[in-house]
This record gives C-alpha cells, sequence and structure tokens, in this order.
C-alpha cells in the first residue's frame, strides 16, 4: 500500500514536471508567434498556434484527481449495481424501494447489495451503518457522504 | 386490556444477538474474499460460502446456530491465512 502511494506521488511530480515543460513551450512558441505577427505573417496562422497550445494544456490529465462525482452520478450507478443483481427484478428498482418489502431481499442479500456499492465506488461503509440502509436512497445519500458530495 | 406493543412475531434479544452475529460472519467473509487474488477462485469460494449460508438458513435452534457459527469463525481464519499466505 505504501508502495503504491509513493508511485502514485511519484508520477505526480513527472506530471508536473511534464506540464511544466508544456507550459515553456507555449510561452515559448506563442512568444515566436508574436514575432511572426511583427514580421507580417497572417493573423490565421498564429490562431492556429493558439489553438494547438489550448490542446496541448487541456490534453494533460492530472493523476490524483479522479473523476467529478453528482449526486445524480452516484444515483444512476448505484440503481445500476442493484439491477445488476441477480436476485432484483430490474423493472421494481426505484430510489424509494425496499430492499425487503419490495425487493424481496433478505438480510444475506442486502450484505451483499452494500459490498456491491462499496466495491463500485471504493469505500467503507461499517456494520452498523450498513444496518440502517433499508432502501436505495439511503445507500446514495451514504455513499455521497463518503466521497464529500453534496446532496 | 394492556396489550403489549410489541409485535408477536418479534426476535427474543438472544436470537436478535445470534441473527447479528451471523450476518456480521457473512460480511466478514465476504470482506476476506476481496483479497484473493485469483478471479476463478475468489468466484468458487463466494459461491460456496453463499450456499452454505442458504443452506442452513432454516436453522432455529440457537445451540445449532451457535455452533454453526464456531464452525464458519474457523473456516474464516483459515481462509484469511491462507489468502494472506498468497499474496
Amino acid at each position: 500500500m505504501a508502495s503504491l502511494c509513493r508511485l502514485r506521488v511519484l508520477s505526480s511530480i513527472q506530471n508536473f514536471a511534464r506540464i511544466q515543460h508544456i507550459r515553456s513551450i507555449a510561452t515559448r512558441s506563442s512568444s515566436f508567434a508574436v514575432l511572426q505577427q511583427g514580421l507580417g505573417t497572417s493573423k490565421c496562422n498564429q490562431n492556429n498556434l493558439q489553438q494547438r497550445i489550448t490542446e496541448l494544456t487541456r490534453s494533460v490529465r492530472h493523476y490524483g484527481s479522479a473523476a467529478e462525482m453528482t449526486i445524480t452520478s452516484i444515483q444512476e450507478r448505484c440503481t445500476l449495481v442493484l439491477k445488476l443483481f441477480d436476485k432484483v427484478d430490474p423493472e421494481k428498482v426505484s430510489l424509494e424501494s425496499k430492499f425487503a418489502e419490495d425487493l424481496g431481499l433478505d438480510s444475506l442479500d442486502a450484505v451483499e447489495v452494500i459490498m456491491a456499492m462499496e466495491d463500485e465506488f471504493g469505500v467503507e461503509i461499517s456494520d452498523e451503518t450498513a444496518e440502517k440502509l433499508l432502501n436505495l436512497k439511503d445507500v446514495v445519500e451514504c455513499v455521497a457522504d463518503r466521497l464529500d458530495v453534496a446532496h | 386490556m394492556a396489550a403489549s406493543r410489541i409485535p408477536p412475531k418479534v426476535m427474543s434479544l438472544k436470537q436478535f444477538m445470534v441473527r447479528q452475529q451471523v450476518i456480521s460472519l457473512y460480511r466478514d467473509v465476504f470482506r476476506a474474499l476481496r483479497a484473493m487474488p485469483d478471479d476463478a477462485q475468489k468466484k468458487e469460494v463466494k459461491a460456496w460460502a453463499k450456499e452454505e449460508f442458504r443452506r442452513n438458513q432454516h436453522h432455529t435452534d440457537e445451540m445449532v446456530i451457535k455452533m454453526m457459527l464456531t464452525q464458519g469463525k474457523q473456516s474464516l481464519r483459515e481462509l484469511q491465512k491462507t489468502v494472506n499466505m498468497a499474496r
């Protein structure tokens, strides 16, 4: 685990260095473009260059940051996980449907569903919390809490 | 007319505690399985564990359930040991 962490830090440092490099290229080429313009080259050329630079800088992905999560995306993913659970009738799944009464899941199935949600989002839900999650809405709220997403 | 507020089909405290233990054992088994490196094996053991719980679901005698709990915990320890060794 520690080595993984170290690796991640290392790669983010590398990435930072790469961004810095691209920035320096960008400034260099834009100053070049200004020079060219001063010498009478067409403005269209400079626009192209500017575009290329923004493309270059935008295509860099920051390693540390995960995909942006919103409450709706969490809802969608939770619903999908529940629908894919083999004992659940996908037609019956809604945010309000209760695991025990509406979907016909017993306590062991509920444990499995919560574990599947943990796997999906990479969060840990404790036993005490898991007991209180009776429908999909509760689960979504719990996951959003864990991921620091406003809801 | 002092009717009890407790519905007739409610569990006793002891039954509730045992039930809680069974559920937490079930969860622990799944947690232990997460660390298993081989996916095919993981699936197999998961299916086996599930079946074992389902097969003994009908038991109501507390002593029997407690005995099986102990057995299950032992199996879990063994599983954890094996998984740790495999890593």
